[in-house]
């Protein structure tokens, strides 16, 4: 028998309000309705997933995140560091979702563990073609590891 | 020229290129300056100390009296300070010791002469002047003929050491410049990359957005505005995408290999040929080589293809030739199209960024393409150039090195 697996969490770490509204209006037409939080900085993100104010997200929760690279306060591969660097989330699913194809930061991004990294299309067929993908792929087909004491 | 004035401030960039201990000993063996050398100029020294000031002097005279050097100095007072100053200088040429506080003091003045923007022959040329202030008295001095070839053997030595430095301290200087700027656009294209890339997805996306969601309840006149909108930040988006492609052409580390010409313009041409539905035909002369880099002939190959499909798009059909022949001695590649051409007159626009001779509705594109091809082919050593006639086509030769026809 197989269990389905939880809804996750799209967890949309972005400082655009424009992009936000363009990747939400993406996941609606696509008929992604996971529940969707939007962290507007790095600070935020962490705080998120390794705060102690027992807010935000807890280990086995499942959580996509959609992590932009260019962010106020700690940038995107600060975030990934730290996620990485704590046992809980090292686990976690994170995409890099940027504006940015760079070599250099798709080299930093990889190095740092991400588990993939997509360019934001600045086309809007391209963009919402490219949500889409990542919601059907990353939220729903993809299978991550339940938390050992579940 | 001043000291005082602008002395401060080169202290880091003369840390930063002093020689080692190793290198300038290795450049004192090269110019075989010895213990012996020492010896032998502060002998010299002592015969001319006394006549550093007369030297000095003199050479002042010299320099105030071309305009170009003289207006380096804001007035008497600063002559006779860096008068004062130019006295060590040249004092310490033979007194030495030719140690590395010796080289770093070397250095420093011609960081600051640098940094003030004298020419570096203006430099040298004070050496020439030393140089003969120098042998004068030593043609006299009381010393036997082998004493006296030796002393000017180290005098020449130690001339060009000074020399070396001089021209280092200029070139080392020069070259962090560029780096800077270098670096500078590194940064200016990677922030392109991340800034200008988001406002024109609002742009594209909310314009498209509002067609999708509220197209019916707008006339036609709103939706076709609303087109407008959309259209021009996919223009903005190409533009903006073809000139990181160029700027990344410009810094994209380059592997030197044998490269098949006409196997990667085969390559090239064969998606274009199936986008054509119409009778094009291609002929590549085979076995054209050439050593570069394999991936910037073929961007180089893909835009010069590219032009030659899209300007003969609007004829039924079409001959495209690549194919290569000597020129004046020299082996030269042309790409050949019997397309839409250009007009000679115009032909040094074409290699400019953003230059188009052919309105955008005829033909579509960012008017890059040549100004990528140019710098690929400079970077390689190259020159490329065009020939051509309105309505009967163009040819586009370019050389790259060591071209040659290896069947």
């Amino acid at each position: 028998m197989t269990m389905r697996q939880p809804v996750p969490t799209i967890v949309l770490v972005e400082d655009s309000p424009t992009d936000e509204a363009l990747a939400l209006r993406a996941f609606k037409r696509n008929g992604i309705s996971n529940p969707v939080v939007v962290l507007r900085d790095g600070i935020q993100a962490v705080e998120y997933f390794l705060g102690t104010s027992g807010a935000g997200w807890r280990p086995g929760d499942p959580h996509v995140v959609l992590l932009d690279l260019k962010l106020p306060r700690l940038n995107g591969f600060q975030v990934l560091k730290r996620l990485r660097g704590d046992e809980r989330t090292r686990t976690l699913p994170v995409i890099v979702l940027t504006s940015s194809d760079e070599q250099r930061d798709l080299v930093e991004a990889y190095r740092l563990g991400v588990n993939s990294y997509i360019r934001k299309p600045v086309d809007f067929a391209e963009f919402a073609e490219t949500v889409k993908t990542i919601g059907h792929y990353w939220v729903i087909l993809n299978l991550v590891p339940r938390p050992p004491f579940r | 020229m001043s000291s005082r004035r602008l002395g401060t401030g080169v202290e880091p960039l003369v840390h930063e290129i002093c020689p080692t201990a190793a290198e300038l000993e290795l450049r004192k063996r090269y110019l075989e300056f010895d213990a012996e050398d020492e010896r032998r100029l502060r002998q010299l020294h002592d015969l001319v100390a006394g006549s550093a000031e007369p030297v000095i002097e003199a050479f002042y005279r010299h320099l105030l009296s071309f305009p170009e050097t003289s207006a380096f100095f804001s007035g008497p007072d600063e002559v006779e300070h860096v008068k004062r100053a130019q006295v060590r200088y040249f004092q310490r040429l033979t007194r030495g010791p030719h140690d590395l506080s010796y080289a770093e003091d070397r250095l420093r003045i011609g960081a600051v002469h640098e940094r003030v923007g004298l020419e570096v022959k203006y430099y040298l040329g004070s050496y020439c002047r030393y140089l003969r202030e120098l042998l004068r008295p030593l043609a006299t001095a009381p010393l036997d003929s082998d004493d006296r070839q030796a002393t000017f053997d180290s005098l020449l030595k130690v001339v060009f050491l000074d020399i070396g430095l001089a021209i280092d301290a200029y070139v080392l200087r020069r070259e962090r410049e560029l780096q800077a700027a270098i670096s500078e656009l590194e940064t200016f294209n990677y922030s392109v990359s991340h800034d200008l890339r988001a406002p024109l997805r609002a742009i594209i996306g909310f314009s498209e957005a509002l067609l999708e969601d509220s197209g019916e309840e707008l006339d036609e006149e709103a939706r076709a505005h609303l087109r407008f909108i959309a259209q021009g930040g996919r223009r903005m988006s190409q533009l903006v995408e073809a000139l990181l492609t160029l700027s990344r052409i410009s810094r994209a580390e380059m592997i030197a290999q044998p490269v098949s010409i006409s196997e990667t313009a085969a390559a090239v041409a064969e998606p274009l040929m199936t986008a054509n539905h119409r009778s094009v035909e291609l002929r590549i002369q085979p076995g054209i080589w050439t050593t570069g880099d394999a991936r910037l002939v073929s961007v180089l190959l893909q835009n010069l293809l590219g032009n030659a499909f899209k300007f003969t798009s609007r004829h039924q059909t079409a001959l495209i030739e690549v194919g290569l022949q000597q020129r004046e001695g020299e082996p030269v590649v042309y790409v050949r199209d019997d397309g839409a051409g250009f007009d000679m007159a115009n032909a040094d626009r074409l290699f400019g960024v953003f230059q188009r001779l052919h309105p955008e509705s005829e033909f579509e594109g960012t008017g890059t393409g040549l100004a990528t091809a140019m710098r690929i082919v400079r970077r390689h050593g190259g020159r490329i150039w065009a020939e051509g006639a309105l309505d009967r086509g163009a040819t586009l030769y370019f050389t790259l090195p060591d071209l040659r026809v290896d069947e």
